[in-house]
């Protein structure tokens, strides 16, 4: 299992990750009760890696909503709180998941101006630690050195930075559900980081 | 039951650590059986893991722009640093005058807004469910056509429900009390979770799930306080003294079914089910009055009105003509 998190981590950063936003809004439309989309997702992620060959998958997005929907469809069924009584059925929750149109397809510019510009809001350290491990392949000891500080905070920093762009990537300004927001929530978001964990 | 589960945003930090240990280099023995058991301890933790590592593997997949491209532009910098506040001022003052003419009109006083302090509003279209989360952790869920400003200070956590509903899922914090203030009513709460329901030409109405919350209405003389425990529901009306009576937690959730995007109707009347579909979405339910008295039970999505009529003529045996802007339920 250990070595196929690195590459199926690759398949869903090329396949996935960059569509979390348009997962999240269909999912919005079957939502059930009890269940919190972060954790729907989560569980979707793990699902993906019990796919035995992802390179058969021809329509990425399409199977991780698939995947996302009958994640909340095992949740109703198992649950006890929610009872599906005779004039409801779950295929209600079912809405059809239409194709994905060429124009929510992210070209891969677009892709690095989205992580580009989440990583510029980064807390500094978060940021450089992430560069310098990451995109510059220093080792975590020569990152030490170089910002002049001890492996632990190395490690602290860039977990920190893995953290908040876990937590953005996927809820950033592509979703186009949204409609009549008086603000958008981005600054909660930021300052929650900043102050959080 | 989801209550006592680790929060999905704990497991994500988790799953940055892990990864983050795992890429400084192998792990020793007992760290490697520590992480398989983590692994192993809930469904949530593998898919979490997967999604943290392909974080990274996204910072590395754009390092072909260079790491130059990452860093923030030393001007954008500058301006960040001169407003360490963004917001939207023009939007703000709109939202501060139409509570002041709401509070103005009711009689009581609540603390200002001022203007120097940072105020975030959200709203809600009609269909729309929003969770928000809040610089202190707590977590605010927005339900349908509802609106909500906050004002966070570092002795208080004010927010103002102006219209609709909202679940609060308040992060504990006995220094900063978190108040919600709604109408002629405030509800404080310390670390808990709770509903309060402001609708139109209906009493505000204050649902507990977890915890203990202070329920004050302001009258003209005095202003009076009810302590209010989990599993009970507080109704404010206008004139009458505020009642509290418990509420089974079956029901209670069932009441809280629109946090998932799902009505929930226990036995409820064709009629009352039509009106509380109206909240959720502008296609409008129209039944027969010889039929608005029969009962309806079941669990629908709130943004499908027409799935709902289907399903309840189906049962009911009655009939469906739906056009473009209304549903037409008849015998």
């Amino acid at each position: 299992m250990a070595q196929d998190f690195r590459e199926r981590g690759r398949w869903v950063a090329r396949n996935v990750l960059p569509h979390e936003s348009l997962i999240r809004t269909r999912l919005k439309r079957v939502y059930a009760h009890g269940l919190d989309i972060d954790d729907i997702v989560q569980e979707m992620y793990t699902r993906i890696l019990a796919v035995p060959s992802l390179e058969s998958i021809r329509f990425p997005v399409q199977y991780a909503i698939r995947t996302a929907k009958s994640v909340i469809i095992d949740h109703v069924r198992r649950s006890q709180v929610v009872s599906i009584a005779s004039s409801g059925d779950l295929e209600q929750l079912d809405l059809p998941v239409q194709e994905v149109s060429v124009e929510e397809r992210l070209e891969f510019r677009e892709e690095i101006q989205e992580v580009a510009s989440e990583m510029a809001k980064l807390p500094e350290m978060c940021r450089e630690t992430l560069i310098l491990r990451r995109v510059e392949g220093l080792s975590q000891k020569e990152t030490a050195q170089r910002l002049k500080i001890s492996e632990n905070s190395v490690e602290y920093y860039m977990t920190r930075g893995v953290f908040l762009l876990i937590r953005r990537f996927g809820r950033g300004r592509k979703s186009r559900s949204r409609s009549s927001t008086v603000c958008e929530e981005t600054d909660v978001d930021d300052e929650n980081f900043k102050s959080g964990d | 039951m989801w209550m006592m589960r680790t929060s999905s945003r704990e497991i994500d930090w988790q799953a940055g650590q892990w990864a983050v240990k795992r890429a400084a280099g192998a792990l020793t023995g007992e760290e490697e059986a520590a992480f398989e058991a983590w692994l192993a301890a809930d469904v949530r933790h593998p898919g979490a893991y997967l999604r943290a590592e392909a974080v990274m593997a996204r910072v590395e997949r754009v390092a072909v722009v260079g790491a130059e491209r990452l860093r923030p532009k030393p001007v954008a910098k500058a301006k960040v640093a001169l407003q360490p506040a963004p917001f939207w001022t023009r939007r703000r003052v709109v939202l501060t005058g139409g509570i002041a003419a709401s509070v103005g009109a009711l009689g009581v006083v609540w603390p200002a807004l001022r203007r120097e302090d940072p105020v975030q509003a959200f709203a809600t279209s009609v269909g729309e469910v929003r969770t928000i989360a809040l610089p202190d952790g707590s977590v605010v869920t927005l339900n349908t056509n509802s609106r909500l400003s906050m004002r966070f200070t570092e002795a208080a956590r004010n927010l103002y429900l102006s219209q609709g509903e909202a679940l609060f899922n308040v992060a504990k914090n006995k220094l900063r009390p978190f108040t919600v203030f709604c109408g002629n009513t405030q509800v404080v709460a310390v670390g808990t979770s709770f509903v309060v329901r402001a609708l139109p030409h209906r009493p505000i109405q204050v649902l507990v799930r977890e915890g203990v919350v202070e329920v004050k209405r302001a009258g003209a003389l005095r202003t009076t306080v009810k302590r209010a425990a989990a599993n009970t529901q507080t109704v404010v009306p206008t004139k009458a003294p505020m009642i509290t009576r418990e509420v089974p937690p079956e029901k209670l959730a069932r009441n809280l079914a629109w946090e998932v995007g799902l009505i929930n109707f226990d036995n409820e009347t064709l009629g009352a089910a039509a009106e509380e579909f109206a909240r959720y979405s502008n296609t409008r339910i129209v039944v027969e009055p010889a039929i608005a008295d029969r009962a309806v039970t079941g669990i629908f999505a709130s943004s499908n009105p027409v799935g709902f009529a289907k399903a309840t003529a189906k049962v009911l045996k009655l009939h469906v003509e739906v056009s473009a802007e209304e549903v037409r339920i008849s015998r």
